[in-house]
């Protein structure tokens, strides 16, 4: 049994349709992971639940920006007033908290609510 | 002239081409996939963090009921959360649930907890009466004891019992002069108790196990005798007999409510349960009551012509809560005996007689003790028990009812 071969023209030209198919492919796939968001958002929200951690430890109730993982965390401490009725009460506090990525764009915010207890 | 090229290679190219973009498509999809999963632990994670929020505003929340509401958390009509408190027993149960989206597709967190607040940092409480309080044998009050104005003194009891105090103090803590209990507090919870009574079932008993969220609507056990041999019970469910409950020792109870005239838990029973009885409640020797037990007397409105009564017997062993409330006066009063050996860590409130042998880690509250002997019976009498306030774990929770503080804490998640 004998194999034909090919002729370069057509391994060139069958190497030339394998090559942009291959492109093709890869160039899709790239752009979607490069535009995808939400590592850096998974990211953010990490380091946001950080802050609320340490924000709760360390009872540090206040207004501050500061820099962690090379995101800027904004976070806000508000009294909570909203609610009135079987829902009245004192001491309890909303803490805002906003991730900015280093071009300023917003990235992921939380919301949370903390009672804080002062022991007499 | 037909001069054409040949295209065989051209063949395995589409092949490889084929192969190409499956491969492209595959990671594509799995990219697509993760995408979606990221997406959906984000959702949990906020949905989480609002359920935690909603439970913050539960535990700062003065009123001690919540109907049912629905709370825009943040108003931004995205963090939606439904509260609810209610009242289970002794204890009180509250309910969070936050969710996104609608039908179908909606995600949603439910916690169910039990709240209670911190125990009294007393170890006696004693009401003014006519005598002092007599202590005798190897009794112990470790902490704060509030007595009557007659204060405490070494029992003349040795002189039957040859048992003098051994003691190098009477209290081993601060003495204070006791102050009267406002018992209108108490009121209104024990009459919602009492109307437990007056449930109508809404299951038959046809398998061995219920298991019952407290999310979910209470099922209610009736009959006039009910014994929970072989029966697992737990969750949101009420067994009412109109005459006696026998809770066996191969029973498995958890958080459930017992209501019953008469309610026997025997021996060898090891579970966690909130018992209201109101003629006795007898708890055998050798039962274990896990934490947050209630053991309860519900008051009759009228006068009685017998003592309503609880008895722990020797060795019976319990972390939670011994409650004996009453509103009116009566001549016979409701009677509680902790045997020898017998230990409760947590609360002991009584208003009545407490004849107590036993141990108690936590704090004791009661009208008077009685010490009953085959010489005599002796008023306000303790012979060989231990009352140490400081031996009671800081991180222990009773009923919100019998709490202190303003503020509420988790003592159990469902």
């Amino acid at each position: 049994m004998k194999l034909q071969a090919f002729t370069i023209v057509e391994s060139m030209m069958a190497m030339v349709v394998i090559m942009i198919s291959f492109t093709a492919g890869m160039t899709i796939y790239l752009t979607v992971l490069e535009g995808d968001a939400f590592p850096l958002k998974t990211k953010a929200n990490n380091v946001l639940n950080l802050a609320y951690e340490a924000t709760k430890k360390e009872q540090r109730f206040l207004d501050e920006t500061f820099n962690q993982n090379g995101l800027m965390i904004e976070k806000k401490v508000l009294a909570y007033k909203a609610y009135q009725g079987v829902l009245e009460q004192e001491n309890i506090y909303q803490v805002s908290l906003k991730a900015y990525s280093p071009d300023e764009k917003l990235v992921a915010a939380q919301e949370h609510l903390i009672r804080v207890v002062y022991e007499n | 002239m037909n001069k054409t090229l040949p295209a065989r290679a051209l063949f395995y190219a589409v092949i490889v081409s084929v192969f190409v973009a499956m491969i492209s498509g595959a990671m594509l999809l799995s990219s697509y996939h993760q995408h979606m999963l990221m997406g959906y632990y984000q959702t949990q994670e906020r949905l989480m963090d609002n359920c935690q929020s909603g439970v913050e505003l539960i535990l700062g929340a003065k009123a001690t009921g919540i109907p049912q509401v629905r709370v825009d958390l943040f108003q931004q009509e995205k963090d939606s959360v439904r509260l609810e408190q209610k009242a289970w027993g002794l204890l009180d149960v509250a309910t969070v649930k936050s969710w996104s989206g609608q039908g179908i597709y909606q995600d949603s967190i439910i916690k169910t907890f039990l709240l209670g607040k911190e125990t009294p940092d007393y170890a006696l409480s004693l009401s003014e009466g006519t005598s002092p309080l007599y202590v005798c044998g190897n009794t112990q009050i470790v902490g704060t004891a509030f007595l009557p104005t007659e204060g405490v003194e070494r029992g003349y009891f040795h002189v039957v019992q040859g048992k003098p105090y051994t003691g190098e103090k009477l209290i081993y803590g601060k003495k204070e002069i006791v102050k009267p209990t406002d018992m209108s507090i108490y009121k209104e919870r024990f009459d919602d108790l009492k109307t437990l009574q007056d449930l109508n079932g809404n299951i038959n008993l046809e398998q061995d196990s219920i298991l019952q969220p407290f999310n979910q609507p209470t099922l209610i056990l009736k009959g006039e005798r009910f014994n929970t041999a072989n029966l697992v019970l737990k969750g949101n469910v009420i067994v009412v007999a109109s005459e006696r409950i026998e809770v066996a020792a191969n029973a498995f109870l958890e958080d459930v409510l017992l209501v019953a005239p008469e309610i026997i838990i025997q021996s060898g029973f090891q579970g966690s349960l909130q018992a209201f009885a109101w003629d006795s409640l007898v708890v055998e020797s050798g039962v274990f009551l896990d934490f947050p037990s209630v053991l309860c007397l519900l008051p009759y409105e009228e006068r009685t012509n017998f003592s309503p009564e609880i008895i722990l017997q020797e060795g019976v062993e319990m972390i939670g809560t011994l409650m004996v409330p009453s509103f009116r006066y009566n001549t016979y009063k409701s009677k509680v005996t902790i045997g020898a050996t017998a230990k409760i860590t947590g609360q002991v409130w009584v208003n009545g007689v407490l004849q107590h042998k036993g141990i108690v880690h936590g704090s004791v509250l009661c009208t008077e003790f009685l010490l009953q002997t085959p010489a005599g019976v002796y008023e306000n009498y303790l012979l060989d028990a231990i009352i140490d306030r400081t031996l009671l774990p800081k991180t222990y929770l009773t009923p919100s009812l019998l709490g202190t503080k303003d503020y509420k804490q988790v003592l159990k998640y469902l």
